[in-house]
């Protein structure tokens, strides 16, 4: 009778394990579909722009890139463990590379002809083709493309210690500003490009497809399915987020060191990549497996990641300036500790598990 | 008898235990193509943040003066790659060859030495320590590296067939007039990194106990170390990074490499590598301007130097420690000693009296005239390789997608990279090549598990 009992437990672990995966696998569906969808009202709102910029087309365009980075920003939590966006073919380097050489796509403070756009001679045509292959030779020129490229493109450098950069519309109205056509040509090959590696991240996690990677990713062992989950939650926290999206920024106290610097919008970055962990733990239940259901160490993550959540609103706005001031520098500390207990913590759960992730 | 081979077994496994862990108690144990890039296990706390720190320097670009980013600004004018991590991808190894003949891939550099006199050698007079292949804007590049093959074609004493391709070099679009006959130029592929936070940790000592430069044992071998300055620890002579052994402390190999690589300026090498000759990129060295603050170098340290060694992943296997017995019984421990124990150092536990299993003496041995640069000129020096260490070799493949190996990425394939030996490493080349296939192949798993 033990036996059986036992036998039935291992077999209700089996199916709850890979029944996470499959949640997990339909949360990350989800969210990818919704970046996209975000990001073709985005490339909507920019075409508008480009078509007669003035400072109500601009405003639609940056709130509908702030509006794309909400969704996109959540799925960060699905890095590190080499899935789609992190493989080799994986678009992570041109959706989201910072920091970005704006140098090297437009004038600069200092350099009024910098710039692929303001180059008509060694670039005569600013094209899909260009940009995929300028960045084609890894290591040789800097990635001039995605989320921050476009940011750039609308917002401008960002010189002003109370707000973002103050790019005038005027940048993109042909005639007024040297190379306007470029630049909104420019923004839309970008945008398209952005499209294109999101339909990717769509297409790799889409049901129903046996050669894809979901099809791979729900064949794993469930405690390498599991694992893979841990990674992505573990390493946002405990090192990509904490450390270097925060830290870094801490420790240099470097305006530049905030990821959205053009935009002043790290403090959302920070809140919607936390969130993205949360929604890992919500959207799979994995905190209710039976190893740790109810346990005392499932109850302490659920409330540090309440609490996590809780003290990024109290970051100061913007962050380049909270990392100067003394109470908004206290603040960040804090929240990069409690970010690094909860990889602890979730590490100890990925033990219990079977699914070990070392923190 | 029972109780006798019961403690003769519990021995065995305590004295395998450490090999199985060649990192020490920093260990760490994820195989995925992430392998390479974790702190140690056990990193405190404020090491943990400041390797978060360093990693952000390390992995991400450099971006052109002027930017919104000053810390992260100063590439080029003239450089190889725009960040640490093009070269070192995933903090691994760079391929450095192509597998057609053509362009060299970016994780290739080459170091130029110039002949003055019979005795003495410099950089280059027009293109200095080595070729930067890209420049800025507005700033040219110093030319382009370009490769063919030669087919080798050879046997093994059981008359399987082998077939090595060796890498013909031609410098082509030089902007600064060409390679003369008194410049020799040595090819060097961005090896990986793990573990050189405990080569770091290394006491000269412990390096010259093995020196056996006259050959006094006559086994055919007679490492000898590269003697070097170091401006960062006085006490310090032996060189055991780069290639050549050419720096003897972490700080150093990153100050030079930032240098070299990437046209990064720091106080220990504060001169961009462009000679007056080259106007466009000379006139824009500012010797009194440092692009590289020296505590962001301290953090690009400190990363580098907890990136932690994989545990091996199948040491007792039965092929694999066969494989073992044929790396002794050919000799290759001669060279690629396997256990060091590091310094002690009461402020660094993980790094503190930890044995360690790198494979390598860190010496220098004349690897014989196949291996030696390109126009070596005679000259000793330029033959020479320091033996470089093996462990987290086998995860080159899962972290870097290729399995090339040697200073130029030559070699293929493990089998390939014996076979490529020479010199001092002849005799063990030659019993390769006369092993049972059985034998070879389980050599290769034994490398494959470090």
């Amino acid at each position: 009778m033990k036996k059986y009992l036992l036998l039935l437990t291992l077999m209700s672990n089996v199916c709850f394990a890979s029944s996470v995966a499959e949640k997990y696998a339909d949360h990350v569906l989800e969210m990818y579909t919704e970046s996209l969808e975000r990001a073709i009202q985005l490339d909507k709102d920019l075409k508008n722009f480009v078509q007669s910029p003035s400072q109500f087309t601009q405003d639609i365009a940056k709130e509908s890139w702030i509006n794309a980075r909400e969704s996109y920003g959540q799925t960060e939590a699905f890095r590190f463990y080499s899935g789609p966006i992190d493989s080799d073919e994986g678009p992570e380097g041109l959706l989201n590379a910072w920091p970005l050489d704006e140098y090297y796509i437009d004038y600069v403070v200092g350099a009024p002809n910098a710039g692929i756009i303001n180059n008509v001679a060694d670039f005569p045509i600013i094209s899909k083709d260009l940009l995929i292959e300028l960045n084609e030779n890894d290591g040789e020129k800097n990635i001039s493309t995605g989320y921050h490229a476009i940011e750039f493109l609308l917002w401008g450098q960002d010189m002003f210690a109370a707000g973002p950069g103050q790019r005038s519309f005027e940048d993109f109205i042909v005639g007024k500003t040297l190379n306007a056509d470029r630049r909104g040509e420019y923004l839309l090959v970008v945008s398209e490009l952005l499209l294109k590696d999101l339909r990717w991240l769509v297409e790799s996690w889409e049901k129903g497809n046996s050669e894809n990677y979901r099809a791979q990713f729900l064949a794993l062992p469930s405690e390498k399915a599991l694992q893979n989950i841990f990674k992505g939650i573990v390493f946002l926290s405990g090192d990509e987020l904490s450390g270097e999206r925060m830290y870094v920024a801490y420790d240099t106290r470097g305006q530049e060191d905030e990821h959205s610097c053009f935009s002043d919008m790290t403090h959302k970055d920070i809140e919607w990549n936390f969130q993205g962990v949360v929604n890992v733990l919500n959207a799979t239940s994995l905190l209710s497996l039976p190893e740790i259901n109810q346990s005392e160490l499932s109850a302490n993550i659920t409330k540090r990641s309440n609490e996590i959540l809780e003290l990024i609103k109290t970051i100061p706005v913007p962050f380049d300036q909270a990392i100067l001031d003394e109470d908004g520098r206290a603040v960040i500390l804090k929240t990069i500790e409690e970010m690094e207990y909860l990889a602890s913590d979730l590490s100890a759960a990925s033990k219990r598990l079977n699914a070990t992730v070392e923190y | 008898m029972k109780y006798f081979l019961l403690i003769l077994f519990f021995s065995v496994e305590a004295s395998m235990a450490s090999a199985h862990l060649p990192g020490g108690k920093g260990t760490s144990y994820d195989f995925s193509p992430l392998a390479f890039s974790h702190p140690m296990v056990g990193t405190p706390r404020s090491q943990r943040r400041n390797f978060q720190v360093g990693n952000s320097f390390f992995r991400n670009p450099w971006v052109e003066t002027p930017s919104s980013t000053p810390l992260r600004d100063g590439l080029g004018p003239v450089y190889n790659a725009v960040s640490c991590a093009a070269c070192h991808i995933r903090d691994g190894r760079g391929p450095g060859l192509p597998d057609k003949a053509g362009k060299v891939l970016t994780s290739l550099l080459f170091r130029f030495k110039y002949m003055k006199s019979f005795t003495s050698f410099t950089d280059h007079p027009s293109y200095g320590g080595q070729l930067q292949p890209q420049g800025t804007s507005n700033i040219p590049s110093e030319g382009e590296a370009h490769v063919s093959f030669i087919d080798i074609k050879g046997k093994f004493a059981d008359g399987e067939e082998y077939l090595l391709k060796k890498p013909i070099y031609k410098f082509v679009k030089l902007n600064f007039g060409v390679l003369d006959n008194k410049t020799s130029v040595s090819p060097r592929v961005a090896p990986h990194l793990v573990g050189v936070g405990l080569i770091d940790s290394i006491s000269d000592k412990s390096i010259l106990e093995y020196v056996d430069k006259d050959d006094a044992n006559k086994d055919g071998i007679s490492g000898r170390p590269n003697i070097v300055k170091s401006k960062v620890n006085l006490s310090r002579l032996v060189g055991r990074f780069g290639w050549r052994a050419e720096k003897s402390t972490l700080k150093e190999q990153n100050a030079a490499a930032f240098n070299g690589d990437i046209g990064i300026t720091s106080v220990l090498n504060p001169v961009e590598d462009c000679p007056a000759v080259q106007d466009d990129c000379h006139s824009q060295i500012d010797e009194g301007h440092v692009e590289l603050e020296e505590r962001t170098l301290d953090r690009v340290t400190t990363y580098t130097k907890f990136l932690a060694v994989p545990a091996r992943r199948n040491p007792t296997g039965l092929r694999i420690l066969n494989g073992e017995k044929v790396f002794k019984k050919i000799n290759c421990q001669s060279c690629h000693r396997p256990k060091f124990t590091t310094e002690f150092n009461g402020d660094q536990p993980l790094l503190s009296e930890q044995e360690i299993y790198p494979y390598s003496d860190f010496l220098l041995h004349d690897m014989g005239e196949e291996l030696a640069d390109v126009n070596d000129l005679g000259v000793e020096f330029f033959r020479e390789w320091k033996t470089p260490p093996l462990w987290g070799l086998g995860l080159v493949g899962v972290v870097n997608k290729h399995q090339r190996l040697m200073h130029d990425g030559r070699a293929r394939n493990f089998k390939e990279a014996i076979l490529w030996h020479g010199g001092e490493a002849k005799n063990s080349r030659d019993m390769f090549i006369n092993l049972s296939k059985k034998d070879r192949e389980d050599l290769v798993e034994f490398l494959k598990d470090l």
